[in-house]
């Protein structure tokens, strides 16, 4: 199996087959972090769909100085916010498909878990999702945010709190 | 020795295993002498589960996104035309796509390919399919 780091260097020279690879390899972490942003289902494909063309394109700017998949979860944090900021501009028309409830949501916990997120700031829902859901490390959570470390740390110290709060 | 605040705002990654050994160490010292940041210790390790739980609730990413990708960065064939003999194995392809160059052709001859015409700069390998 390609290095991450073998398959972007692939993908900036045009390579196809890489770039399908990158896709299985990091379509569906992107996915649920912006779904996790957006909390609608198609506007998160959309989000997605964004990031890895933009990915396409701009290979051959990765440096290596992050992980790859800290580079991409950082676009694809860019793209969620330029898509709310065109659906807000009335730029585009948004999809109320993505709003309907899940029909796999019946699980009593996700189901409470996801209402209580809702009402929580994007700001502390990406920062959930990316520690508890991700795994991220602190240096890897506060690259992809774009925050320093110290910042993180409160954020998400407010964020449990918000949450739980909902939760009781 | 950390403190409750300090202790608090580590607790996730100590949870998650993602914490530097040291910072670890530090966090579980601090756990056996305060009962506090047990009780959010096992708060956290909750939440974890919990959204987790939330999370998995979600559908996955549907396959046509990936055709949609190939569509819009032009990777996508938007026609295809075979124009061969099985009689003599010869088979001349021709297909079109919003990449660059826009029409590409090929040559198969007794089932070899012959490319005879690709300009592009950018030299893609083989086509990986329409479906993740």
């Amino acid at each position: 199996m390609r290095s991450d780091e073998a398959l972007i260097c692939a993908v900036a020279r045009g390579d196809r087959t890489a770039f399908h690879e990158l896709y299985q390899r990091h379509a569906e972490r992107v996915y649920r972090f912006a779904r996790s942003l957006v909390w609608n289902g198609p506007l998160a494909e959309e989000v997605l769909q964004e990031t890895m063309l933009a990915v396409w394109k701009q290979a051959g700017r990765f440096r290596g100085n992050s992980k790859l998949s800290t580079w991409i979860l950082g676009i694809a944090r860019n793209q969620a916010h330029a898509l709310q900021r065109r659906e807000a501009r009335g730029a585009r028309t948004p999809d109320i498909a993505g709003v309907e409830p899940d029909p796999s949501e019946t699980v009593e916990i996700g189901v409470r878990v996801q209402r209580a997120l809702r009402q929580l700031s994007a700001e502390h829902r990406e920062a959930l999702h990316l520690v508890f859901f991700d795994e991220l490390s602190v240096a890897d959570a506060a690259a992809v945010l774009g925050v320093p470390e110290g910042t993180l740390k409160s954020r998400l110290f407010y964020a449990r709190k918000a949450l739980s709060k909902e939760l009781r | 020795m950390i403190d409750c605040n300090e202790a608090q705002e580590l607790l996730p990654w100590y949870a998650t295993g993602r914490l530097p050994t040291r910072d670890a160490e530090d966090v579980a010292a601090h756990l056996l002498s305060c009962s506090a940041c047990r009780n959010e210790l096992a708060d956290v390790v909750w939440l974890r589960q919990a959204i987790g739980a939330a999370e998995r609730d979600n559908p996955p990413v549907r396959g046509q996104v990936w055709r949609r990708i190939m569509t819009s960065a032009g990777l996508r064939p938007i026609a295809d035309i075979d124009i061969g003999s099985l009689l003599v194995g010869l088979r001349l392809g021709v297909s079109a796509s919003r990449a660059r160059p826009p029409v590409r052709a090929s040559l198969h001859v007794l089932g070899r390919r012959v490319r005879i015409a690709n300009p592009s700069r950018r030299k893609p390998n083989s086509d990986p399919g329409e479906e993740p």
